[in-house]
């Protein structure tokens, strides 16, 4: 009998022996793979820079700036993001993306580059729309037709569907929204089936490979449009997108970097076979990166789509979420969400109900005014052509898992050792990433010549860093000062953790905790400002979360006072927390139905769990 | 220069804000020197902008060489923590550059802190009233709102100022952000680095305007207070505040006195509070007390600490909801007696604007506006504030104060007054008369043309083979299909098909729309009003005499009309002809706009009665005339007795005007009857466009007049 064949990951591991590490094997292919596609594509095209995002971490402040195609000297701290990282971003992470720009500007070149570069050119398809509605057929690549008595009788692909990794749709708002949709949620509904996009991804787990975990890597879908001049020409061509559609995608202004590059064009040298040039290159890189023969990659062009999927899979750069972090999202979405006087009056009526309720003195009398601070916020919120949804919610941490992930690969590639260096960098999620990825969202949200949003976001950050300071600082606990990268860091965090050692020192019981949570309350509204609105909305939000939680505890009183029984002043928090919030899940399952809805938007966010 | 630095204190200034406040990065600041402001630097906002104006920057250089660097020399040193001595230059230079970043910060403070929404400018006026009537119980009610007017820039600029001194000094986002940014600008003096925001900015232009007598008592307070706030080293301390005392001591208030009451401001501060709220907010009473009390003592050796607290202490006082109007009220009581009842109490910065007015400057011009006017727009504001404020009965008292003219600010200008009794009589009657009952119009379908409408058009027609055809968006063809019911894929035999392409045409588009219908109303209402001396009295608003009781019924009318023309879409023009000595016209006006506006010449005629004698002057007729739109005109003459002079002219102006078609002349005579409404009664019986009625009392114009002024369809 033959021998199986053995696959590259197999190969990898069985080179490693005792020293695989899967998340170390995972790293170094992650940078040979980000290296070596750049180092193909510079040949052929230069850069278009799109933003450069930087931020004072002295000052807590972000900075957008849109680079429109014009590079800039470089800046300590600043991360210049350009078409080419906007593609690989949203390849490792499974964001379809939009390119908009003027005609000539080198879109469909980028993303055609980078796909002959990433993949064989049977893996992936580019498909131009055309003006007539009736002949664009979004997933054609997908499907084989025939006429049956005068019947169209089309069928899916699946050997075409399981093969193609990668597409460019240019001119995509010449598609018909149904099909557009559908193909950024990475299906392609066909007969009454519906059809999965992407490749499988293998799994490595312990060094064994298994060719199906299960997972499908997303297709990569790169679009591209020019601006669209009229807002609804249904069955007559071009037209802006749905905003359904809109939602789903990272959409990009692709500035004009011609005046920038200059005849420096002239001097790219064109890749004859880019596919392969990039495979030897990556085979180079990986096997340096992981102490291995050049030789393990000897089939790797035959192993590349799944090796690719592994590689590219992106709940391998899902990144944890700082508790601050989520917080200052939270604040971010609040914020934008819509009219912030209502939304306060929202909070503020949680906040009075609870304290009917649960008679504990919590209450906020005091209403949010239309200053020039809430006016212009409600300008940048004007400005979005659909407001913030739960969608863009989930886009944001996307977009800030991409920033951190890009911001770690590129440092590590500066440094001499990438794969200890991307190992050992902290790998979270910061307040930094998610106030630079709401400026992107933002900004991808807004009507065609809006102001930027940045000066908003910041304005958001800086109160939400200015109250966690002065409240961490009166609570003395946990950190007395806010870091972007301190676990620890948090309004509700300090407040439930303080709460929680204050309960355990003394009664153990619910009506302790509540009282000392309520007590926390309390101290945050005390800090309500006759100038500061950003930071009332948040003492605000704050405050009804942590009164939910006070009302969940009331609720479930004899469990939790069990639960509470449990431990003495010595006790680790986390752990208590950790333990509210299993009762959390297990109460959820148990009592979906009945559970009151505010529980379950607000009880994971306060417990950070 | 001068222009060269205030450019350079903009850029450290929005380097800060970035920092500090970065939604108000981007504001624009408007520099201009074109005319010579009375002070030696105005500046002001419209909350959009900032604009500063340098008029005379000759002059400006002056005032700090004579006035404020021989007080700050001896100092320097320490106000800006640096070891060496400073140079008189160097000393000029930063603190002109400090003093134009403390304006920029002033300016973009007001929208901040101070007042930082309506509301919030209302409450503030709120509280002030109710201070100084507190502090003055036997002034007027009009009286006690010319000084709140008069006082609030400057409480708004004491709210703004001490929060500035408290987060510029203090453990703070903008203390810590000024540091970072002249760091990070290598900003130095005598070659040694300035780390801090120097000490003593904030008194420098109310020392110059003391110096140059431009201030009044309040000022010079004012003056006091943020020298008391601002100074760490004692001799500077006594220099600066014997600039005040000074000042202070030729408008006959004696150093002990005026040290007394910067005292009592302190106390002020904190007597209306809620003893609870200041101990939830850590703020001890007795401490706090023990701190204003060695205020006054400029050499006390705790001082430091005590203007550190107090200035704290205010801060977290004046941004708390809970104490901050309370606060002000306190204050308030404290000053009344030295705010005048005849003209603003100032500040720098005077001119800023009410929030959310829409700017009193432009580039060009950076204050288009008189003193008159400005005085007139502040008071008027003012007015409306505390109406909306104030409960019901303490509106109407107000109202009816201001109205009858029992303010007694003798010095304001006589249009001012007018104006504001004509505002608040309006204000009065807009509240208080019952509108008059209408019947519910009946709607009716109207065709309209709403447009265009896009019809397809087919263009093209290709051919396919049956692959070709089988690879088509058949979405987008069924969809189509479904919706238009035109054909575009057809099936033409011999495995071949036939793909139609259409084009949108436009072709106009007729809709109905519902309208209001059954219910007429003129396009010209001119009211003819007596308000001779048997008519009227000056202090008619609320007093129940006929000129009340016809305004009430005037408005009552106003009223109905005005929600009719909302709901109609239609407008009318309306104008007043008051006589009595004169006869006073001033033209034809939308109706909806005279009854929106706080201020238009048809109502200061309509609610300024002369009363005189009678008399009424037939040319206004033509005047009229010219300025009616074609259609219905109803004229109205309401009188209560003999009409003097040459009434056969008017008696044929009348004929003539009932003579024309569409036109109606309502003659209503009050509880008389005199020989020429016997004479328009006459007419009337031969003429059906004149109306004579003849009322017991003035409540039974109001049937009378609408029943001519608003038709409604069988």
């Amino acid at each position: 009998m033959p021998s199986k064949k053995k696959h590259t990951l197999e190969k990898i591991a069985d080179s490693l022996g005792k020293n695989f590490d899967e998340e170390k094997v995972h790293t170094a292919l992650l940078l040979a793979y980000s290296s070596s596609i750049y180092s193909v594509i510079s040949k052929d095209c230069t850069p278009c820079p799109t933003y450069r995002v930087s931020y004072d971490k002295v000052n807590v402040k972000v900075s957008m700036e849109e680079t429109s195609g014009f590079s800039l000297a470089s800046q300590d701290d600043a991360l210049d993001i350009s078409v080419v990282d906007e593609i690989f971003c949203c390849n490792i992470r499974g964001i379809p993306l939009l390119l908009e720009g003027e005609t000539g500007i080198g879109k469909t070149y980028a993303a055609a580059k980078y796909l002959s570069t990433l993949l064989s050119k049977d893996n992936y398809f580019s498909h131009r729309l055309s003006a007539n509605a009736f002949v664009n057929n979004l997933f054609s690549h997908f499907q084989e037709g025939k006429m049956v008595n005068g019947m169209p009788v089309i069928e899916a692909n699946v050997e075409k569907i399981e093969n193609s990794a990668g597409c460019i749709e240019d001119e995509i708002n010449r598609g018909d929204p149904n099909e557009t949709l559908q193909l950024f949620d990475n299906e392609m509904h066909l007969g009454g089936v519906i059809y999965k996009l992407g490749i499988p991804v293998p799994e490595l787990a312990k060094g064994v490979y298994n060719p199906k975990s299960g997972k499908i890597k997303d297709l990569l879908i790169i679009t591209a449009q020019n601006p669209a001049g009229i807002d609804d020409a249904k069955f007559t061509g071009t037209m802006q997108l749905d905003a359904a559609v809109d939602n789903r995608l990272l959409k990009v202004n692709v500035g004009n970097s011609a005046p920038s590059a200059g005849s420096t064009p002239w001097l790219c040298s064109k890749n004859n076979k880019p596919h392969e040039k990039f495979l030897e290159k990556f085979a180079k890189k990986a096997s340096k990166y992981l102490g291995v023969e050049e030789a393990v990659f000897s089939n790797l062009s035959e192993d590349w789509l799944s090796t690719y999927a592994w590689i590219s899979e992106a709940s391998r750069t899902d990144k944890p979420i700082l508790y601050s972090a989520m917080e200052v999202a939270d604040f971010m979405i609040a914020v934008f969400s819509g009219n912030l006087i209502k939304y306060y009056d929202y909070e503020k009526r949680v906040v009075n109900d609870w304290n009917s309720l649960l008679k504990n003195g919590v209450k906020l009398n005091n209403s949010l005014q239309e200053t020039e601070t809430v006016k212009k916020i409600q300008e940048v919120v004007n400005s979005f052509k659909v407001p913030i949804i739960f969608r863009d919610t989930m886009q944001i941490k996307k977009v800030a898992d991409v920033l951190a992930t890009l911001n770690n690969i590129k440092t590590s590639l500066k440094s001499k050792n990438p794969v200890d260096t991307y190992l050992n960098t902290e790998r979270y999620v910061t307040a930094r990433e998610v106030s630079e990825a709401t400026s992107l969202l933002a900004r991808n949200k807004q009507k065609a010549n809006s102001q930027s949003p940045i000066n908003a976001v910041n304005e958001i950050l800086a109160q939400y860093v200015q109250l966690s300071r002065e409240y961490m600082k009166d609570a003395n606990c946990l950190s007395t000062t806010f870091d972007l990268l301190d676990p620890n860091a948090g309004i509700k965090k300090v407040a439930v953790f303080k709460a929680l050692k204050e309960t355990l020192q003394g009664s153990k019981t619910v009506d302790r905790l509540v009282k000392e949570v309520s007590e926390h309350a309390k101290i945050l509204i005390n800090k309500t400002s006759s100038s500061e609105d950003l930071k009332n909305v948040l003492i605000a939000r704050s405050v009804g979360d942590l009164m939910t939680l006070c009302g969940f505890l009331s609720q479930y009183k004899p469990e939790i006072e069990q639960l509470l029984k449990k431990h003495d002043k010595k006790s680790k928090i986390s752990q208590v927390v950790a333990e509210l919030g299993k009762f959390y899940y297990e109460k959820l399952e148990e009592d979906a139905m009945v559970m009151p809805d505010i529980y379950q938007h607000r009880i994971q966010r306060t417990l950070g769990i | 220069m001068i222009l060269d630095l205030l450019k350079d204190a903009e850029k450290t200034w929005r380097e800060i804000v970035k920092l500090a406040k970065p939604i108000d990065s981007e504001k624009e600041v408007v520099v201009t020197s074109q005319h010579k402001p009375k002070a030696d630097i105005e500046a002001w906002t419209d909350n959009k902008k900032i604009y500063i104006n340098v008029g005379d920057e000759k002059k400006l250089w002056q005032s700090f060489e004579k006035i404020i660097i021989p007080e700050y020399k001896a100092s320097a040193s320490m106000l800006y923590d640096i070891q060496n001595p400073v140079s008189d230059l160097e000393l000029m230079t930063s603190l002109l550059f400090d003093t134009f970043l403390f304006v920029h910060f002033h300016e973009q403070l007001h929208p901040w802190l101070c007042p930082n929404s309506r509301t919030d400018e209302k409450k503030i006026t709120k509280a002030l009233y109710e201070g100084i009537l507190k502090a003055e119980p036997k002034l007027s009610k009009a009286q006690a709102m010319c000084k709140a007017n008069n006082c609030k820039n400057l409480v708004w600029d004491v709210v703004l100022n001490t929060s500035f001194i408290s987060k510029v000094y203090s453990d703070n986002i903008l203390s810590e952000k000024v540091s970072f940014i002249f760091e990070k600008e290598g900003r130095k003096i005598e070659f040694q680095p300035v780390k801090k925001y120097p000490l003593g900015i904030v008194p420098i232009l109310y020392m110059t305007s003391a110096k140059n007598n431009t201030t009044d008592v309040p000022i010079s307070l004012a003056g006091m207070l943020y020298t008391s706030m601002s100074y760490n080293e004692p001799d500077v301390r006594e220099k600066v505040a014997k600039i005040f005392l000074d000042d202070l001591d030729k408008k006959s208030l004696p150093e002990t006195q005026v040290l007394n009451l910067l005292e009592k401001m302190y106390q002020g501060f904190i007597s209306e509070i809620n003893p609870d709220e200041l101990k939830a907010r850590n703020i001890d009473l007795i401490g706090y007390a023990k701190k204003a009390s060695t205020i006054t003592d400029f050499k006390n050796h705790d001082y430091k600490a005590c203007q550190e607290y107090l200035a704290n202490a205010l801060t977290k006082i004046f941004d708390t909801p809970s104490m901050r109007y309370d606060s002000l009220k306190g204050f308030a009581t404290v000053i009344s007696k030295y705010v005048s009842l005849d003209e603003k109490q100032g500040s720098p910065d005077k001119n800023t604007s009410s929030y959310g007015d829409e700017g009193q400057g432009s580039a060009s011009q950076p204050c288009d506006k008189s003193e008159d006017e400005l005085e007139q727009g502040s008071m008027s504001q003012t007015l409306d504030d505390l109406i909306e404020t104030l409960d019901g009965k303490e509106a109407d008292s107000l109202m009816g104060d201001v109205a009858n003219g029992s303010h007694g600010a003798g010095m304001l200008p006589k249009k001012i007054i007018d104006n504001i009794s004509v505002q608040a009589a309006d204000e009065y009657y807009k509240k208080n008369a019952d509108i008059i009952e209408m019947h519910n119009p009946s709607q009716e379908n109207v065709s309209v043309e709403l447009g265009s409408r896009k019809r397809w058009k087919l263009v093209r027609t290709r051919t396919l083979t049956a692959v070709e055809a089988s690879k088509l968006n058949y979405n987008q063809i069924l969809s189509f299909q479904k919706s238009t019911s035109l054909p575009v894929l057809v099936d033409v035999g011999n495995g071949y098909y036939k793909l139609n392409e259409y084009k949108l045409e436009e072709t106009p588009l007729k809709s109905y729309n519902s309208e209001l219908t059954g219910i007429e109303i003129p396009d010209n209402w001119v009211l003819f009003q007596d308000s001779s001396g048997s008519m009227a009295s000056r202090s008619y608003v609320g007093s129940k005499d006929k000129f009340d009781i016809l305004n009430r019924v005037k408005y009552g009318i106003k009223k109905g009309l005005y929600q009719l023309c909302k709901e109609l879409g239609k407008d009318l023009r309306f104008g007043v002809v008051d006589f009595s000595d004169a006869t006073v016209y001033k033209g034809l006006d939308s109706l909806t706009k005279v009854y929106e506006s706080k201020s238009h010449p048809i109502k200061t005629v309509s609610l300024t009665p002369q009363c005189g004698g009678t008399q009424c002057d037939y040319k206004v007729f033509k005047k009229i005339e010219k300025e009616l739109y074609p259609g219905k005109t109803v004229y109205t003459f309401i009188t209560d007795g003999q009409i003097d002079g040459d009434i056969i002219s008017l008696y044929y102006e009348i004929e003539q005007f009932a003579s024309k078609e569409n036109n109606a002349f309502v003659f209503i005579e009050v509880d008389s009857k005199s020989s020429f409404g016997e004479d328009v009664k006459r007419l009337s019986k031969a003429n059906p466009s004149v109306i004579y009625h003849a009322v017991k009392n003035v409540k039974d114009i109001k049937d009378k007049l609408s029943s001519v002024l608003i038709k409604y369809g069988k």
